[in-house]
């Protein structure tokens, strides 16, 4: 459950950057294969980092960069999801290759209304 | 109200990368080479470190950080070889962090040591994606757990700098394709040290001339290897 994890290092990024008086919609993150993210655990552990803070709502919009494969037989180079899916041209072991970047891609604001408190969107987790 | 989107692209574990880069500067100049060992729970890592301080004390001087959970378990057992032990228990959480390392190291001498092994928790998967400072991951896998574990864990064997085999006296009581073992290891990781041991018997031969090459590698700086999983 390291997306947990991941997620409060998410947090202390985003923070940073959210202008002041801006509310928090959205998150855009990639990560390589060879971060072993679960995105569906990962959706979790940000829903519950985010509950009942000013960011509740936002979302989480996760792109996971899938593995290479790269074929020394018919020199092919095929995105897949499983690494140990063999190349469309038969050779069962191309050589595989994924990356481990985490990125906080983009973030989404809206002008907060005046009306509402200004709040940070941190709130303490334990794990 | 006006929605709009802000481009970032920084790295989410900034912070932890931050405190790992200042964490290997010291052991550079410490001198220290230092290994992240991950495994499953009961995959022999502590017994693994038992073994190494039993037979290579006299050769250089090893310090271990002991992750777990819970208890001082693992670390009361490397006591009895070695004072430089520093057990970490982690609560809840399922791997090291560097910030954990920095804290640790507060009750370490670094100037005394040759070796610096950072037992992580035991767990296949978390620890993989956090640098810790380390010069080299090494992934431990064993007999018992079948020989299927590189396909299982391709992110391990990806991230890894050596790997180690475990439990190898079992091997007559096991159904286990070690050639299968090693070439799904070597397609993720072409090239990898496979280190065999059998560490309860004292069989690490493999990976005593594994570490203390790094380690004479680390100490003549013109040679010293990068980590292959730093930033």
């Amino acid at each position: 459950m390291h997306e947990l994890s991941l997620v409060e290092a998410l947090l202390e990024r985003v923070a940073e950057h959210v202008p002041a008086g801006a509310r928090l919609r959205g998150v855009r993150v990639r990560a390589g294969a060879a971060r072993a993210i679960e995105p569906e655990l990962m959706q979790w552990a940000w829903r519950a980092a985010t509950a009942e803070t000013a960011w509740e709502g936002a979302e989480l919009a996760l792109e996971i960069t899938p593995y290479t494969l790269a074929c020394a037989a018919c020199g092919r180079r095929v995105a897949s999801e499983d690494p140990w899916a063999g190349c469309p041209c038969g050779n069962a072991a191309p050589e595989v290759a994924a990356t481990d970047e985490l990125t906080l891609v983009a973030i989404t604001v809206e002008d907060e209304d005046p009306a509402e408190a200004p709040g940070g969107g941190r709130k303490e987790m334990s794990r | 109200m006006s929605r709009k989107e802000l481009a970032v692209v920084e790295n989410v574990l900034k912070a932890n990368d931050e405190v790992a880069a200042e964490l290997r500067a010291r052991f550079r100049e410490a001198g220290v080479f230092v290994v992240d060992l991950i495994g499953a729970p009961g995959c022999g890592k502590t017994a693994l470190l038992e073994a190494t301080l039993q037979q290579l004390g006299d050769a250089l001087t090893m310090g271990v950080l002991v992750g777990d959970l819970a208890t001082a378990r693992d670390g009361e057992r490397l006591e009895r070889h070695t004072p430089h032990v520093v057990q970490i228990n982690t609560g809840k959480s399922c791997h090291l962090e560097a910030h954990q390392i920095r804290r640790a190291l507060e009750h370490v001498d670094l100037a005394a040591l040759d070796v610096l092994v950072i037992e992580n928790v035991g767990n296949l998967i978390c620890p993989v994606g956090f640098d810790v400072g380390h010069d080299a991951k090494v992934g431990m896998l064993s007999v018992t757990e079948g020989d299927d574990k590189p396909a299982k864990h391709p992110h391990l064997i990806q991230a890894s700098t050596a790997l180690l085999l475990n439990k190898t006296d079992l091997l007559p009581h096991f159904d286990f394709d070690t050639a299968g073992f090693e070439r799904d290891a070597q397609r993720l990781n072409p090239g990898v040290p496979l280190l065999q041991v059998a560490a309860r018997a004292g069989d690490i031969a493999p990976w005593r001339e594994w570490l203390l090459a790094r380690r004479g590698e680390k100490r003549e700086p013109a040679s010293a290897a990068p980590a292959r999983s730093g930033p």
